[in-house]
């Protein structure tokens, strides 16, 4: 039983591996440790034990699930063909031969593995893999950062600011609790409330997995951030975003946002957002287009929203998949009508890894400073 | 008390708290592996007080750290009461040396213990439970401390020396998920991910919490509800907090059924934004 169960264990680990979950010898031993110290009553109960101990995100839940059923299937599989040999050869049977066929029967067991992930890439909107979910979620974290525009709660020391009491307190001390010095400090500017808004219109097809990559991994950099997707009409999409993992997203904001590869009107959408989302908008908050501009509306309808978006938040950051290419002029309509209102203009290599992010955002790690 | 998750399954129960199987069998794994035991899931299902029933069914101390934007080290582990310091040194400089007053001043009676170092100075009879609460509204580099702290489980403090633990703590870490919890913290936890609750379960919570409830009205309850949570891209599902509330309600209301009218006049227990409410009259269930 022990080893039969430490066998189940390593190759489990194995499998989840092989699917990209995350799962080192230490949770095999914890596996292991916990199998022992508790009386197991059922494959369910078993399923239980193991998950908690070898899987660390809910995401990966489905995927351990796929893995354990199919582990157990192949194990009564084994079982059932063992006590067939038996009662037909009636031990007849030479070792030599035997081993052979339960290699083979492994071998093809093997291969007709199931892969959850396959599966799931066949949906309609291609769902992320995790490679470069990484990568994107690297980039997000690296531009939240640099976008930062409110003070967060770290301070740092400096000349003018607030009193810094413990730190006037502690030096005091130095000079037998007589405050000769006065110390002050800053609140570092380190947050960022950011608002992105992706164009999902037809013009921007290409881009579409691209798209669905960056926002699951913008939904999920922290709280003060909201991510909608727009074309003929603006939805909402973080809570769909941050409720589920990449793969369901995926499936969820396909089925929820029926607006995918229609027209766009830039312009309305923007109208829409600040009358109904006017809240989310003060001096702090950094607002990120991601659209090339093709405009089926009014340009004077954009360029009012803009002007009016423009005084209300305190940065417009575009990305443009267009701006990548070499010589890239704002010539559509609604680039153009955008362009004055816009402060950083990126390509969508920014988004897609470290290495175009930097293009445009620099190697340094420092918020950019706010325009005077 | 003689552990399995047969047993805690109960004792939670006497404690008004229905634990399913995989809750008791990860809560009694936290306590053999004396692991910290990591809970994910939806507001509102039950996860912080996980930690609080277990503190009470142990019969030890809750200590509780809640995280928040910016919370540093100064604020979950220890700080020197500077004020205090200060004022002992105007009382003291006459009478007693520099050096008296040094070791005087840095020693425990200056000392502020926030959650983690009471944790580990923790001298009761059994170990506490320590419930870091909502550690993803905390930072990245807090949550690098915490893992220090929870590998170690010491501290040292320049002026004083280290501190271990005699006992570990039973740690527990809850998290919505507003943003994800690195890879180290994981590893260093057993995981849980909580959902809502099957209508069952949430029937015998409501007959456990709101005894006075009667079966008809506690099922129409748990009826509606479940029927709410099916519908997508809410902002915010009803958890079983809004569920127990909204039962209070309507006892407080003294209402015997469920009617569309007391359903309008309620669903503030059950909705909390207008976008959701929107949402719902559009699909006809206000």
């Amino acid at each position: 039983m022990e080893t039969d169960l430490m066998h189940l264990i390593v190759t489990l680990a194995g499998k989840l591996r092989e699917h990209g979950v995350k799962c080192g010898t230490s949770e095999s031993i914890d596996a292991f440790t916990a199998v022992n110290s508790i009386e197991i009553r059922s494959v369910k109960h078993l399923r239980e034990v193991l998950r908690l101990t070898m899987v660390k995100r809910f995401e990966d839940y489905l995927i351990f699930d796929m893995v354990f059923d199919e582990l157990m299937r192949q194990k009564r599989m084994r079982q059932q063909r063992e006590t067939e040999m038996f009662s037909q050869g009636g031990g007849k049977m030479g070792e030599h031969e035997k081993t052979k066929t339960t290699k083979q029967a492994q071998a093809t067991a093997q291969m007709a593995f199931y892969s959850p992930l396959e599966v799931l890439m066949k949906r309609e909107i291609p769902t992320p893999t995790r490679e470069s979910l990484r990568e994107i979620k690297l980039v997000m974290k690296r531009m939240r950062r640099r976008l930062a525009l409110l003070p967060g709660r770290r301070t740092f020391r400096s000349i003018s600011g607030e009193l810094d009491f413990p730190q006037t307190f502690r030096s005091s001390l130095a000079t037998f609790g007589e405050p000769l010095t006065l110390s002050r400090r800053k609140r570092k500017v380190t947050r960022c409330r950011l608002v992105a808004l992706f164009d999902v219109s037809g013009s921007m097809d290409t881009y579409t997995s691209l798209l669905v990559q960056s926002m699951y991994a913008l939904a999920r950099q922290g709280v003060a951030l909201e991510v909608f997707v727009f074309s003929t009409k603006l939805v909402k999409v973080t809570e769909i975003l941050r409720l589920h993992g990449p793969e369901a997203a995926a499936a969820r904001i396909s089925h929820a946002v029926d607006i995918w590869g229609s027209g766009t009107r830039i312009g309305s959408c923007l109208k829409a957002f600040l009358e109904k989302y006017g809240g989310l908008l003060t001096r702090g908050t950094v607002v990120m287009i991601v659209s090339d501009g093709w405009d089926t509306g009014e340009p004077e309808l954009l360029d009012k929203a803009m002007r009016a978006l423009k005084s209300r938040v305190g940065r417009i950051v575009w990305i443009n998949p267009h701006a990548d290419k070499p010589g890239f002029k704002p010539r559509t309509i609604g680039m153009e009508t955008a362009m004055p209102y816009i402060d950083l203009l990126a390509g969508i290599s920014a988004l897609q890894n470290l290495k175009g992010y930097r293009r445009y955002f620099g190697l340094a790690l420092e918020p950019i400073a706010r325009k005077a | 008390m003689e552990l399995s998750p047969a047993a805690i399954m109960q004792a939670m129960e006497k404690e008004l708290y229905v634990a399913d199987e995989s809750l008791a069998t990860a809560v009694y794994l936290a306590l053999k592996l004396e692991k910290p035991l990591l809970i994910e899931g939806e507001p509102g299902c039950g996860k912080t007080e996980v930690a609080k029933v277990l503190s009470k069914m142990l019969g030890t101390e809750l200590i509780r750290l809640q995280c928040y934007e910016g919370i540093t080290a100064a604020q979950a582990l220890y700080e020197w009461d500077y004020p205090r310091q200060l004022l002992h040194i105007r009382l003291m400089e006459r009478s007693k040396s520099p050096e008296e007053i040094a070791s005087e001043i840095f020693s425990e009676k200056f000392l502020l213990k926030r959650p983690l170092l009471q944790a580990l100075l923790h001298d009761g009879p059994k170990p506490p439970v320590l419930l870091i609460d909502e550690i993803d509204r905390s930072d990245e580099e807090f949550e690098g401390f915490l893992l220090e702290f929870l590998a170690e489980f010491q501290v040292t403090i320049p002026e004083i020396g280290t501190i271990a633990a005699k006992r570990k703590p039973i740690v527990i870490i809850t998290s919505n998920r507003t943003r994800e919890v690195g890879e180290g913290l994981r590893r260093r936890c057993l995981y849980l991910y909580v959902t809502y609750p099957s209508a069952e379960k949430e029937k015998r919570i409501l007959s456990l919490k709101v005894p006075s409830l009667s079966e008809k009205l506690s099922s129409e309850v748990v009826e509606f509800v479940q029927r709410l949570r099916q519908v997508d891209d809410l902002s915010k599902k009803p958890g079983i907090s809004e569920t127990l509330d909204w039962a209070n309600a309507l006892m407080a209301l003294n209402i015997s059924e469920i009617t569309p009218d007391v359903i309008r006049s309620t669903m503030s227990c059950l909705i909390k934004s207008e976008d959701d409410s929107a949402r719902l009259r559009e699909l006809g269930i206000l």
